[in-house]
């Protein structure tokens, strides 16, 4: 499988990948998958974490070995051009292994996400990113036994629940 | 008390709620390999449209009631990428999803994966609809 780092640094810094691909990054020894056509939401992502000392993997299309949903990205480009998550107080329903959450979590300042299948919430909380863990919750209950204490979210997501 | 009255409930006044939903129709099997896409036909998903038709009127009633309204909605497809047919079954089966495929699909793709390996690629057509909490009470609407 061909492989190569993009450049971090100097001209070629920051370019989208020349063929179609997606861009893997390891960062606090997880893998991450981005974007293929690494819109500016990735790159953005890409160069932050990039300074932080992860290194980005770009994967040709077609080379995914285990199971992967929205590996080229279309997905997170989606919701992201629709929402702006910057500093917004999520409640995430339908969560279920954290699988949406890592896509924006990182923006939000807040996430409660909720889905009624404890082993998919173990799993969510287990796999949680390191930087996120202070701020995203997940909570194995249905909706309607979520406290009132909890309300005032800026934005609530139905994730493939409705 | 139904979820959208309460998800109505727990968003600020002018709150937004994001709905990712399938939509009601066949997703598509494709087989990816050496940079050639094989289209190998739909999964029969007819019985999971009449829940998500439902699903769909239901959010239309709450816009129609006024507790939200409707301010953008996107249209993709999610691909769900699979090693083998074997790992796409069993990923489905442990989600409770039906996998109801024609044996002549299911062998196409057991064929070319074994020939050249690849992956399986399921096409989910999937709508994004963003819409705006509005102030109307929801209290009495659909317990």
């Amino acid at each position: 499988m061909p492989q190569w780092v993009l450049p971090l640094r100097g001209r070629s810094a920051g370019r989208e990948p020349s063929s179609r691909g997606s861009v893997t990054f390891t960062y606090a020894g997880r893998d991450e998958q981005a974007f293929a056509f690494a819109p500016r939401v990735a790159l953005r992502r890409l160069l932050r974490r990039s300074r932080r000392g992860c290194r980005a993997v770009p994967w040709l299309n077609g080379g995914a070995m285990d199971f992967s949903v929205d590996r080229d990205g279309v997905e997170t480009a989606m919701i992201h051009d629709l929402v702006d998550f910057s500093g917004m107080r999520v409640l995430e329903v339908g969560c279920g292994d954290g699988r949406l959450t890592w896509r924006y979590g990182s923006e939000a300042s807040e996430v409660v996400a909720l889905d009624v299948n404890r082993k998919k919430i173990k799993a969510a909380v287990e796999a949680c990113p390191m930087e996120l863990r202070a701020k995203v919750t997940f909570q194995a209950m249905d909706i309607n036994s979520l406290g009132t204490g909890e309300d005032g979210f800026d934005i609530a997501i139905l994730s493939y629940s409705l | 008390m139904h979820a959208l009255n309460r998800i109505h409930k727990s968003l600020k006044p002018d709150g937004l709620l994001l709905d990712l939903q399938p939509q009601p129709k066949n997703s598509r099997v494709e087989i990816w390999q050496d940079g050639r896409i094989h289209r190998l036909g739909e999964i029969d998903q007819r019985e999971d449209h009449l829940e998500i038709e439902a699903a769909m009127e239901h959010l239309l009633s709450f816009e129609q009631v006024g507790l939200f309204a409707a301010e953008r909605q996107a249209f993709f497809e999610l691909l769900e990428h699979h090693p083998s047919v074997e790992s796409w079954q069993e990923k489905w089966a442990e989600e409770g999803y039906r996998l109801i495929a024609e044996p002549e699909l299911l062998d196409s793709a057991h064929q070319l994966l074994r020939a050249a390996g690849g992956e399986l690629v399921i096409r989910e057509p999937v709508r994004a609809a963003l819409l705006r909490r509005l102030d109307g009470d929801g209290s009495n609407y659909l317990t």
